[in-house]
């Protein structure tokens, strides 16, 4: 298979915390380097993205930098998400009740997200407070002051986000997830970070996480709506006025375990289970495989969509969950549409099934989705379903380009990744997919047998001993009828998930992420 | 004042939306077939996609028998179903690309499809057959449970915001049918509920006479109702319904209740509501309520500021006064930090409701609040699905599609001292319900 990764790092072999110290290396020498070179003329041209539209009297703008998570100094996991959420807490002119209040004044709204790899900016006005709305954007970007007050405060919102992962079972279970198939990783930690870590946090690892990454090279941005050329220029202009610089840094290749792995997240008086299966996937985005995975996923499970065939299997044929998705990548979706969000482009990707049955058909479900994912390995999807998901992904790509915000987080997608054509043939390379090569891919990219599996449950205890047992419990809805369901139940149910005891690890959801 | 004359000459530039001096405008071509189904068109030669819209006049208000709570949203998810035509309805949709949604309200339920706008006939094939053909059976009805108990358990069972806020309406109402919520109680889903029931309520209730069909994006309108035309001419008006919903009562004392959740990872929650005038009975107080929670409850709002930002007590706050055809409530949601006091939580938010009913509130807040709410309108207007969805929900609930250019204009020209008026009426304790929730070892 084609490894065509972007990545900045070296691959040299070598555990990770090693690879941080040189990471850390790189990190110093860019700031030095950032100090010595001071930025003179506007961010270069393949920097930035300009999409001038007509339409609403909005402007839209859109930052990416280079300063996710993964670039948390390994003893100070959170860090990266403690720096970007205080840009707007205070900059040298204004304080965070100013910027605050002047944003309120014009109906304008500024947003910081953050994940493995970037931080996203993105801001909103209309066209009649361009310029007022911009020098505040401006200085939150290039100024920010990060105010002891301020500091203190981000660190008791952090922990209490960290707190919320807990309460939310969705987010819980993806989480545990997320750092147990990156384990050794530098995704492998919550963004979040630890409470023991962001409780230590001070201004001066912010001062120093900020001045080290958020430099010149480490930026891709964009501008769009009803914009003109001299708000073009100061924008470029001000972008280029960031330290010089590029951040390097390294990492393992994660690798697939030979065997499945489980985590059961104990956490008390559930009625339902959050469950997670999946792995790492060699490729990302850029592979040429990404293409054929992508029809796999669609099939598999798209977002919310009611043809996927675990949707298929798991509700409405047996009425045992609201929603089982598939996902080729990291997913999160933009508010409470189906679509993805933009910016969360990532290096190292996995693949997931993800379902929340009553707790009692959790290991059903398991079985069942497992089911689901290794029927694509061993047998041909029919031509009419290929064609059908090649339809619904070509056509729904729209969507994904609807809105200049959306259009201008793709083509910076886009340019993260380096593919400048992606956006562009994105239909082309969907409907090339040759309909032979789905089963190969499949077969080369999707692994059964090394899953691992993160659930949710009430009594760690029992459900480890459900696991181990022959007996598989399926409750259907009352009143719901079997069928000509019960011999392919039964089969389900009597397929061994090859688990020894040591393949299963309980965790209190009280103690994670302390 | 800021004033947006600009947006009103970008919108005349752009497309159908338009303008007149004090606020905006979308071009929509209303009509009503003979059936009675009231068709709204709102072109947009800029956009490359259509959105379908349709929305039946029936949501849990509505279940105003016993023992059917929560079928408004069941039947919601049998319209997923298939017909004879089109036995699985994914599979007819998913060729378009489309998206394709629901959701059910207190007073509403609506379905849409989005999809390019070359298949603008398909989606009005698929969409007129599933309305009036679908069918199923007692043992679909009864799998179908199944998910609808599972989204329950996870919104709500499992969800102590979700909890709080269905036992928050549960305790303000005592019998308007808003007392019970969307989703339904336990019981009723496990036992009482029949795929009979499903069927009772689709004809009483999913008939042309009851529903209005948006569309919205790149269509030409006489393309567009020749087509709704030929889909759903022929579709038989159903008899009028008499609603046995009941007037709630003014409520006469205060109401508190307490909880205890069932393990320690959630944070306090509070939830203070009052009830407000329905959106049919008074509009301008809809836009005053707006423009209150806006000043209380904006980011800069002063009990932002005050409980979120200076005295860190609460991880969030929030006011939101729900646009509903009865009699609706104004809902304060706290979330506090962990050992926060409830009490000084509940008095910070008792001061500033007094304030703000006795002192009118400054012009340079008035101009912030207003602002603000003007812009995050002409911000939801950016694509023919939020188009749709704003004119039609705007439709249903006040009869009116312009009452969303007249609430824009109202956020301009509500006086302070109506607002004034409107909390010294609303927020006073013989009209508040509170209810509170702490984790299972306490604060």
């Amino acid at each position: 298979m084609i490894n065509n990764k972007l990545t900045n790092a070296s691959l040299r072999p070598g555990n990770w915390q090693r690879r941080s110290g040189l990471a850390m290396t790189s990190v110093i020498l860019c700031l030095v380097v950032g100090f010595c070179i001071i930025a003179c003329g506007p961010v270069a041209d393949d920097q930035i993205v300009v999409l001038k539209k007509p339409g609403l009297p909005v402007i839209y703008y859109r930052v990416m930098i280079n300063a996710g998570s993964a670039l948390d100094p390994v003893e100070r996991p959170g860090l990266a998400y403690f720096t970007a959420k205080l840009l707007d807490k205070g900059t040298r002119n204004l304080s965070s009740a100013e910027i605050e209040r002047r944003l309120n004044q014009i109906g304008a709204d500024i947003t910081i997200s953050v994940d493995k790899e970037v931080v996203v900016i993105t801001g909103r006005t209309l066209s009649e407070n361009a310029g007022e709305f911009y020098s505040i954007f401006r200085e939150i970007l290039t100024e920010p002051s990060f105010p002891e007050d301020e500091v203190r405060k981000g660190a008791a919102r952090q922990i209490d986000e960290i707190g919320r992962i807990r309460e939310d079972d969705a987010l819980l279970s993806q989480t545990v997830f997320e750092n147990a198939v990156f384990e050794g990783h530098r995704y492998g930690h919550a963004v979040q970070g630890t409470v023991e870590a962001v409780r230590n946090f001070n201004r001066r690892d912010v001062v120093e996480f900020y001045h080290a990454n958020y430099v010149r090279g480490n930026v891709l941005a964009g501008i769009g709506g009803d914009v003109d050329d001299s708000l073009v220029e100061r924008f470029k202009n001000d972008l280029g006025s960031l330290p010089a610089g590029r951040v390097l840094r390294s990492d393992v290749e994660p690798s697939l375990p030979k065997t499945p792995k489980v985590i059961l997240v104990e956490k008390e008086n559930r009625t339902q289970s959050h469950l997670r299966v999946g792995h790492v996937l060699e490729d990302n985005r850029t592979s040429p495989q990404y293409y054929p995975m992508r029809l796999l996923g669609c099939y598999l499970g798209q977002h919310r969509e009611m043809f996927g065939r675990l949707f298929k299997t798991v509700r409405a044929e047996r009425g045992l969950a609201y929603g089982a998705y598939a996902y080729i990548e990291h997913f999160r979706p933009l508010g409470w549409s189906k679509l993805m969000d933009n910016g969360i482009v990532r290096n190292d990707q996995y693949f997931q099934m993800w379902t929340y049955p009553k707790e009692a058909n959790f290991e059903f479900c398991i079985k069942l989705m497992l089911e689901e994912m290794t029927k694509l390995t061993t047998t041909p999807l029919t031509a009419e379903e290929i064609d059908r998901t090649k339809d619904y992904v070509a056509n729904n790509f729209a969507f994904l380009m609807e809105t200049p915000d959306r259009q201008l987080g793709m083509r910076l997608d886009e340019k993260w990744y380096k593919l400048p054509e992606f956006v562009d043939k994105f239909k082309h390379n969907i409907n090339r997919v040759p309909r032979s090569e789905l089963q190969t891919v499949a077969l080369d990219n999707l692994h059964p047998q090394s899953v691992l599996i993160v659930a949710v449950v009430s009594n760690g205890e029992q459900a480890k001993r459900e696991l181990l047992s022959l007996d598989t419990k399926l409750e259907l809805p009352s009143g719901s009828e079997e069928g000509e369901l019960k011999s392919i139940n039964d089969k389900i149910k009597g397929l061994d998930l090859k688990l020894l005891p040591e393949d299963i690890v309980i965790v209190k959801a009280s103690e994670l992420f302390k | 004042m800021r004033k947006f004359p600009s947006i009103v000459l970008m919108f005349f530039l752009i497309s159908s939306t338009m303008v007149c001096a004090a606020g905006f405008d979308i071009t929509v071509d209303e009509s009503k077939l003979n059936n009675g189904l009231t068709v709204l068109i709102a072109p947009d030669s800029t956009a490359v996609t259509v959105s379908v819209f349709t929305f039946v006049n029936a949501g849990s208000r509505d279940e105003d028998r016993a023992g059917v709570t929560g079928l408004a949203h069941v039947f919601e998810h049998m319209m997923f179903r298939g017909t004879e035509k089109y036995p699985v309805f994914s599979d007819a949709v998913s060729p378009l690309g489309a998206e394709t949604n629901a959701w059910t309200t207190n007073d509403y339920t609506a379905y849409f499809l989005n999809a390019e706008s070359r298949f603008l006939d398909k989606m009005l094939d698929i969409e007129s057959d599933r309305i009036r053909n679908l069918i199923f059976t007692n043992e679909t009805f009864r799998t179908e449970l199944g998910p609808v108990k599972e989204e329950r358990r996870r919104g709500v069972v499992d969800d102590p915001e979700g909890f709080l806020s269905v036992e928050l309406e549960r305790l303000a109402y005592t019998i308007h049918t808003y007392h019970h919520p969307v989703i339904g109680w336990e019981e009723d889903l496990e036992q009482n509920m029949t795929s009979d029931d499903g069927l009772q309520f689709k004809n009483r209730h999913y008939v042309p006479n009851n529903c209005v069909l948006v569309i919205s994006g790149n269509v030409a309108v006489d393309e567009a109702r020749k087509a709704v035309e030929k889909y759903y001419g022929d579709w038989k008006p159903g008899e009028a319904y008499t609603s046995l919903v009941l007037p709630e009562p003014k409520q006469t004392e205060e109401r508190v209740k307490n909880f205890t959740w069932k393990d320690d990872e959630t944070s306090p929650l509070m939830r203070i509501a009052f009830h407000i005038p329905s959106a049919n009975q008074d509009f301008e107080s809809l836009a005053a309520m707006n423009l209150i929670n806006e000043v209380l409850f904006s980011n800069s709002g002063r009990l932002t500021r005050q409980l979120q930002n200076d005295l860190t007590l609460v991880e969030s706050i929030s006011g939101d006064g729900e646009m509903r055809k009865d009699p609706s409530l104004e809902i304060i949601s706290a979330r506090l930090r962990k050992g926060a006091s409830l009490a000084e939580v509940r008095d910070s938010v008792y001061s500033e409701l007094r304030r703000i009913s006795t002192t009118v509130i400054s012009d340079e807040e008035l101009d912030r609040a207003r602002n603000n709410l003007r812009a995050r309108m002409i911000y939801g207007l950016n694509s023919p699905s939020r188009i749709a969805s704003s004119l039609g929900v705007n439709r249903v609930i006040t009869g009116n599609y312009r009452a969303l250019m007249q609430l824009f204009e109202l956020y301009a020209s509500v006086s302070p001292e109506k607002i004034r008026i409107l909390a010294s009426e609303v927020f006073i304790p013989t009209n508040r319900t509170v209810v509170t929730l702490v984790p299972k070892s306490g604060i």
